[in-house]
């Protein structure tokens, strides 16, 4: 019986594939009472089990030395010490030994017993590194089961299912046989989402109750442009989508022959569309398309899976070799914009009732200026090797946006003194996300250099509607009328004091609202690599003149849900593409 | 037998990384060495021991080593303790 799930396409494209499940939460097992005669047989098992499992890890621990680097490793050597460690080992003989329970069972129990020890531990590091301790269990628990599950090792091409996936699986997972993702969970502005992106396969996200319903090495058909999984599909929808394949590559061909064409429309209005990235190795796919530039690089990413905050010279070379493969090309450096749902346990944030409206971005790095400096002084020293700019997270006040650009010349009169090299002429935004500084939009005009509207956080401060909450989530909308006046606000703002205003959000590659941006004269669009070359076949089948006036009929508009009807009818009129 | 107060200098405290290396170093004796903190024992040869002492930055921790090889050891993993447990493997 063919089974049919909606979820939100991230990555487009469409795969048929067998379905590779992947838990993280503790695995089931059976308990049941073993004789004494049976307990040295157990305890073989457990020492075949932890031989194995010390292979995989192995095979692992090489792998992240290869995609990683240094620091990456020493958390598997972490692991490795678990799996072998006396006191685990001990308590699992005792539990077999003592309570006469399978080997399985007392694995489990004794895991649990330990992370619950560890559980009473009030430090929020050690809490994080609970789920260590699971990882080592399971690695264990598979060995045992002969049911090695991982997604470190695939054997044959698969889609990969799970829940979600911290940025550090994602990393690890072996790209040659990856297919596609389905989760089950997340948000379009999520992590996960944002990796998976860079990864360039189809994504689903929150595809809800499909975990339930689907098997280990089921087939599912995955269509990533109209947000559908189909589960068991018939040899006839197989064969049917088979033809919609070869149509969707054809056409992903055809978008290719575009690369080396501008962002024009047919009247002659250009926009640049640059890439969001979050780590050096995206530029490969963005010089392949020929992007822009880059709109946005997200250094949080660099900050992600580490015991302390990188040091200055880590930073420099990456943000030097960005700079220096994208010159003459532009690149946006947004300083750390932690906070909110993205936290770093070496910074110690204390929990917040309100993380989204509490210390993050901008607010985080002026008090901790050990971490603005630094990353300062990297992007800086690199901005000699190419056409860097720095960007400012979540700006609230003039206030804050003087002492950062205090903190600039401080960092770059040092680095005069010092006689290191820097481009003295660099340009320095802020990212539009509050509501107080679109409004104000006029006022920080004067005193930056660029504009980046990032509606992700724009929408959810403008509505109050929290984007991870899946219970409001349908009350999240690019098209609220409230949300367009303040994004043409703030363009209208730039217009007037000449500095380019890009727009850097999931907004940014709507295809919807593209007539609309081209209207209000937004001088560059940000996005995913995936999305540009779509984005600019759209520009280009476009006229400056036709924008105007679907913008002048939206600004008429009282609802969300008119805007984003009109907004489908025109698209559906313009582009009769797929 | 060996013993010796130490301080604990990283900024995380006695982590699954650093404890790892002291884990790693201590496995090379025959000695039985264990850290003490805070009225709690860890066989420093334990991973999963050292990290449930909990030891953060700054705290005082003791060191103990009885055995075959205790001056060797002793005077390793003592370094590598007031080193900060920076030391690459």
């Amino acid at each position: 019986m063919a089974t049919v799930f909606n979820g939100l396409p991230v990555a487009k494209g469409i795969v048929i594939g067998k379905v590779h499940k992947y838990y993280k939460e503790e695995i089931e097992v059976d308990t049941y009472n073993i004789e004494k005669d049976d307990i040295e047989r157990e305890l073989w098992k457990l020492s075949k089990a932890r031989e194995l499992a010390t292979i995989f890890l192995n095979s692992i621990k090489e792998k992240a030395a290869r995609k990683l680097g240094p620091e990456e490793i020493k958390i598997f050597q972490a692991h490795l010490l678990m799996l072998n460690d006396p006191m685990l080992n001990g308590e699992i003989e005792r539990n077999v030994r003592e309570e006469r329970i399978n080997i399985e069972a007392a694995v489990q129990r004794s895991i649990k017993n330990i992370k619950e020890r560890l559980s009473s531990i009030d430090n929020n590091y050690f809490q994080e590194r609970i789920k260590d301790i699971q990882d080592v269990g399971n690695h264990l628990l598979n060995a045992l089961t002969g049911n090695v599950r991982s997604l470190h090792s695939l054997s044959q091409e698969v889609i990969v299912l799970a829940e979600d996936l911290t940025p550090s699986e994602i990393t690890l997972l072996d790209n040659n046989y990856l297919k596609g993702f389905i989760f089950s969970e997340g948000g379009e502005t999520s992590h996960t989402s944002i990796l998976a992106k860079s990864l360039m396969v189809p994504t689903i996200i929150n595809a809800k109750g499909i975990l339930e319903a689907v098997q280990h090495g089921e087939t599912v058909i995955l269509d990533a442009v109209k947000g559908i999984i189909h589960v068991r599909p018939e040899q006839q929808l197989i064969e049917k989508y088979g033809f919609r394949i070869e149509e969707y590559e054809n056409y992903q061909q055809k978008l290719h022959t575009i690369k080396h064409k501008q962002a024009v429309t047919r009247d002659g209005y250009s926009i640049k569309l640059s890439a969001n990235i979050a780590a050096a190795k995206n530029l490969e796919d963005v010089l392949a398309i020929n992007g822009d530039g880059i709109g946005l690089f997200r250094t949080e990413f660099l900050y992600f899976n580490q015991e302390h905050q990188p040091a200055e010279r880590d930073l420099f070379n990456v943000f030097k070799e960005i700079a220096i493969k994208m010159a003459p090309r532009p690149v946006v450096i947004r300083t750390l914009d932690i906070g909110g749902d993205k936290d770093l346990p070496y910074l110690e944030i204390p929990e917040e009732m309100n993380p989204f409206l509490g210390w993050r971005g901008i607010r985080l790095t002026l008090e901790r200026i050990d971490l603005l400096k630094t990353q300062l002084r990297a992007i800086l020293r690199a901005s000699h090797y190419g056409h860097l700019k720095i960007m400012f997270p979540m700006v609230t006040s003039i206030e804050e946006l003087r002492q950062a650009q205090r903190i600039v010349e401080e960092v770059k009169s040092a680095l005069r003194q010092a006689g290191i090299p820097f481009d003295p002429a660099i340009k320095i935004g802020i990212m539009i996300e509050v509501p107080s500084t679109a409004i104000a939009a006029d006022l920080f005009a004067r005193e930056v250099d660029f504009f980046s509207i990032g509606t992700n956080d724009l929408i959810q401060y403008a509505l109050a509607v929290d984007r991870n909450n899946s219970k409001i989530a349908h009350l999240y909308s690019p098209y609220h009328p409230a949300v367009l006046r303040l994004i043409k606000d703030v363009v209208k703002a730039g217009c007037k004091e000449k500095i380019p205003v890009s727009i850097c959000g999931e907004a940014g590659a709507d295809p919807l609202l593209l007539p609309l941006f081209i209207a209000m004269r937004v001088d560059e669009l940000s996005m995913n690599v995936a999305s540009i070359l779509e984005t600019k076949e759209s520009v280009r089948n476009l006229a400056y003149q036709d924008c105007r006036q679907y913008l002048d009929h939206v600004l008429k508009l009282s609802t969300g849900q008119e805007v984003l009807n009109y907004l489908t009818k025109i698209r559906k009129e313009d582009k009769p593409l797929l | 037998m060996r013993q010796k107060k130490l301080i604990i200098k990283n900024k995380i405290g006695l982590h699954t990384r650093s404890a790892s290396i002291l884990v790693q170093q201590a496995n090379k004796f025959n000695s039985d060495i264990s850290i003490l903190h805070q009225g709690k024992e860890a066989d420093a040869k334990s991973i999963l021991g050292v990290i449930s002492l909990g030891a953060e930055q700054g705290s005082e921790v003791m060191l103990k080593v009885t055995g075959q090889d205790e001056e060797a050891a002793f005077v390793q993993l003592s370094n590598l303790i007031n080193l900060g447990l920076e030391q690459e493997e």
